[in-house]
């Protein structure tokens, strides 16, 4: 990504914004509720085209061609009128995949993420972080190397994020993807991350960026005590709060 | 939903369903006794006051007419019944067609919408002497006033659903990235069902208004002239009779659509209405 702008109309939401993210790296975004980080995460996946500046996706320019990317938007998204395991691998049916082998890729993968025995009920029938995990299934489904993960866990409550996080992290471990990760939680960065990125805004531009030194596998309740933690967590809060008073 | 629906989706929610049907039955319970209260209190006064049968005959009177000139009523409800379901069946296709190209562009939505609802400020009544000179006394005139009434909650119900799909749920399908085509038919359109169907129901009823309508201001046949006939020739019961009999018309067409709504929608089955 160089030189990133976003525009809607006269209001700018991400001004010139460059960054790069590393094959295998996990890369979090944190930021004040509307400081852009939605807008910038449209503009990676290639569905709104920058106003300035170019989008890179292994050396070609994706700039408003989506399709690179596997993107979990903020809100699930399930389609009330399908079942789960529909809902699941809609990206790969719209992509013309065989229907039948999605499906049979699709119900091997519903243990992993919780979902056993659940393909057949329909998103009114499931609890939140069933959703979520459902919507992140449905991303990892289309086996894209990059991922853009939009708060996946903001929507839920103290218990079911912290579990959820810790099923993540050995995910991730697992897959082996390049993931873009946007919250509101600077804890929740910092224990998933190799690097945490500070957006402060409108418009949106980096005011830091920290990496996090902290060796895997971590354990969260062993990571929220050390000493390093405590440092970095309190380095991006003032990052953060820099950007208010600014 | 509750928790315990959410752990076990198979057992008990077959046992949920069966308790739905009996809840059903046992909502239909006020509406048929208030309805047979209602003929009861008819009856009654009408024996106690003495008024004359031909400004009000009793109920039972008009249930006898059907049960012995049922042969004089089935061809003329069949004619209407025929009209009405053609009408809306006309409706439904123009209906939706209408509601797809007025959601598809902005120009689209300025160019046409103003003109469906101008078809509507001006009333059926109007119209319909227009349609049975254009199209003869026979059915087609009366199929189409029977869709000019029923496409417009059709069109207006099919318009909100399709316009109510998220923003998100389409930048969702553009990134896998689904084409415009399929994040209509994949997405746009089974989101609006719900809403289309909200249309279909209240565009059934009215397209028994519009055929009869339709065959009061001219026709040869239909349940529409018979009671126009009746009024004129006075004969209340055939009045009534023809009254009882539109009402129940329009009442198993809305009831089609409940059940293929029902059909086509099983993810709303559980609560929600
Ligand atoms: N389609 C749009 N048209 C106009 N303005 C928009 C649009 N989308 C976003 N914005 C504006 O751009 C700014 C950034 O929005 P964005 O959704 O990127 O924020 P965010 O950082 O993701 O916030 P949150 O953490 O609450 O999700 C906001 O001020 C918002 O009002
Ligand atoms: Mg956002």
């Amino acid at each position: 990504m160089c030189g990133l702008q976003v525009s809607f109309g006269d209001f700018t939401a991400v001004q010139d914004l460059t960054f790069e993210v590393q094959r295998g790296e996990f890369l979090s975004i944190v930021g004040r509720s509307g400081c852009g980080k939605t807008s910038l995460f449209n503009a990676v996946a290639g569905l709104l085209k920058p106003y300035a500046g170019t989008v890179e996706y292994r050396g070609d320019d994706v700039s408003g061609r989506p399709g690179h990317a596997g993107y979990m938007l903020q809100r699930d998204h399930l389609f009330p009128w399908k079942k789960l395991l529909d809902n699941v691998v809609i990206g790969l049916d719209v992509l013309g995949s065989n229907r039948k082998a999605s499906r049979e890729k699709a119900r091997a993968l519903l243990p992993r993420f919780g979902l056993e025995g659940f393909q057949d009920a329909y998103p009114g029938q499931l609890s939140g972080g069933m959703k979520q995990r459902a919507a992140l299934l449905r991303t990892v489904l289309l086996d894209r190397d990059l991922l853009l993960l939009d708060e996946p866990f903001g929507a839920l409550d103290a218990i079911t994020r912290g579990e959820l996080q810790a099923w993540l992290l050995d995910l991730c471990d697992e897959l082996q993807k390049t993931v873009l990760f946007i919250t509101h939680d600077v804890e929740e960065a910092i224990y998933l991350s190799d690097r945490v990125m500070v957006m402060n805004g409108p418009p949106g531009h980096i005011a830091d960026t920290v990496a996090v030194d902290i060796p895997r596998p971590r354990h969260f309740a062993d990571v929220v005590t050390s000493q390093r933690f405590t440092e970095l967590k309190h380095r991006l809060l003032d990052d953060i709060s820099a950007g208010r008073t600014a | 939903m509750t928790a315990t629906d959410v752990q076990a989706p198979a057992g008990p929610s077959r046992m949920r369903r069966g308790a739905q049907q009996a809840g059903k039955s046992v909502r239909l319970l006020p509406a048929v006794g208030l309805f047979l209260l209602l003929l009861v209190g008819w009856e009654v006064y009408v024996q106690v006051s003495g008024i004359n049968s031909l400004l009000l005959p009793p109920p039972s009177a008009v249930a006898e007419s059907l049960w012995t000139d049922w042969q004089i009523y089935e061809p003329e409800l069949l004619v209407t019944l025929r009209e009405a379901v053609f009408g809306f069946l006309l409706a439904t296709v123009v209906g939706i067609g209408l509601a797809i190209i007025i959601t598809s562009t902005k120009v689209m939505r300025l160019a046409v919408y103003p003109l469906v609802i101008a078809s509507q400020a001006v009333p059926i009544i109007a119209i319909a002497p227009l349609l049975i000179l254009w199209f003869g006394f026979g059915e087609t005139s009366k199929v189409l006033a029977a869709a000019l009434v029923a496409f417009f909650p059709i069109v207006v119900g099919a318009a909100a659903g399709l316009d109510s799909l998220d923003s998100g749920a389409v930048s969702l399908m553009r990134s896998f990235p689904a084409s415009r085509s399929q994040v209509f038919l994949k997405a746009r359109l089974p989101n609006a069902l719900p809403q289309i169907f909200s249309g279909l129901r209240v565009g059934a009823v009215l397209a028994v208004i519009g055929a009869i309508v339709g065959e009061f201001v001219g026709a040869d046949q239909g349940l529409g002239l018979l009671l126009a006939r009746a009024n004129s020739m006075l004969q209340p019961v055939t009045v009534f009779a023809c009254i009882v009999l539109l009402a129940l018309l329009g009442m198993v067409l809305f009831l089609c659509v409940v059940v293929v709504e029902w059909l086509v929608l099983p993810w709303r089955r559980g609560g929600q209405r």
